[in-house]
């Protein structure tokens, strides 16, 4: 699974891009596990970013593939 | 009185069909984000607008009351994008209009200088000024676009 890090997300983890290699489906809450216990900095922001695929925001029991591209998006402020 | 009785015929188009009853206008949109100081563009030829509607959002001098001298902005563009266009697209259904154009800058923006600009052309102005307001609502809650920096004075 590749994973895209922006704005504060990018700084909790020190990379914009990584890929975390999966063998099998899973949810966006344990997605979320996984990541916080590779860059505990996250953790702060878990409960303000959302993940998303293509353009769409995805709501924590969706299932992910090992192979999609997700977005981890802190608060936006745009404009 | 023959003018006025005009005037009440010209509701009714020429199709002879109630306007009740027309199609939904399909809205050109046009959304460019990359880091180039933003200039308004021409407004588009088409002789059905009647209102244009035009906000800026300019870079402030302070940031959480401390003075500043720019802001460094940040994009996921694709994603920006696409979900831009699906608001757009969304909202001028119940607000039609005709042509809404959208640039987003990133990078280091100037205090005074455009972050955001966007124009939406419409038959009329109601319409032209409902969407515009509820799109930058809506940019502000769910359009990958962050302000990263704060570059001091």
């Amino acid at each position: 699974m590749i994973l895209l890090y922006f704005a504060h997300a990018r700084r909790a983890t020190g990379c914009s891009l990584e890929e975390i290699p999966l063998t099998s489906p899973l949810t966006v809450s344990l997605l979320w596990d996984l990541l916080v216990q590779r860059h505990p900095e996250l953790a702060a922001l878990r409960n303000v970013s959302r993940l998303a695929r293509g353009d769409d925001f995805l709501p924590n029991d969706a299932v992910l593939a090992p192979a999609d591209e997700i977005a981890v998006i802190p608060p936006v402020s745009g404009g | 009185m023959r003018i006025h009785f005009r005037h009440e015929c010209s509701l009714v188009p020429i199709s002879g069909y109630p306007l009740r009853f027309q199609p939904p206008l399909p809205v050109h949109i046009e959304i460019v984000i990359n880091d180039s100081v933003i200039a308004p563009p021409s407004p588009r030829a088409d002789s059905r607008i009647g209102a244009l509607a035009e906000f800026t959002g300019t870079v402030r001098g302070e940031e959480n009351g401390i003075p500043i001298a720019a802001l460094v902005y940040e994009a996921y563009q694709p994603m920006a994008e696409m979900v831009m266009r699906r608001q757009l697209t969304e909202l001028a259904d119940a607000h039609p209009c005709l042509a809404v154009r959208v640039q987003h800058r990133i990078g280091v923006i100037r205090v005074g200088e455009a972050a955001i600009h966007i124009s939406v052309q419409a038959r009329h102005r109601a319409e032209a000024f409902a969407l515009l307001a509820a799109f930058m609502d809506r940019l502000k809650q769910d359009v990958p676009i962050w302000k990263t920096d704060t570059i001091s004075i």
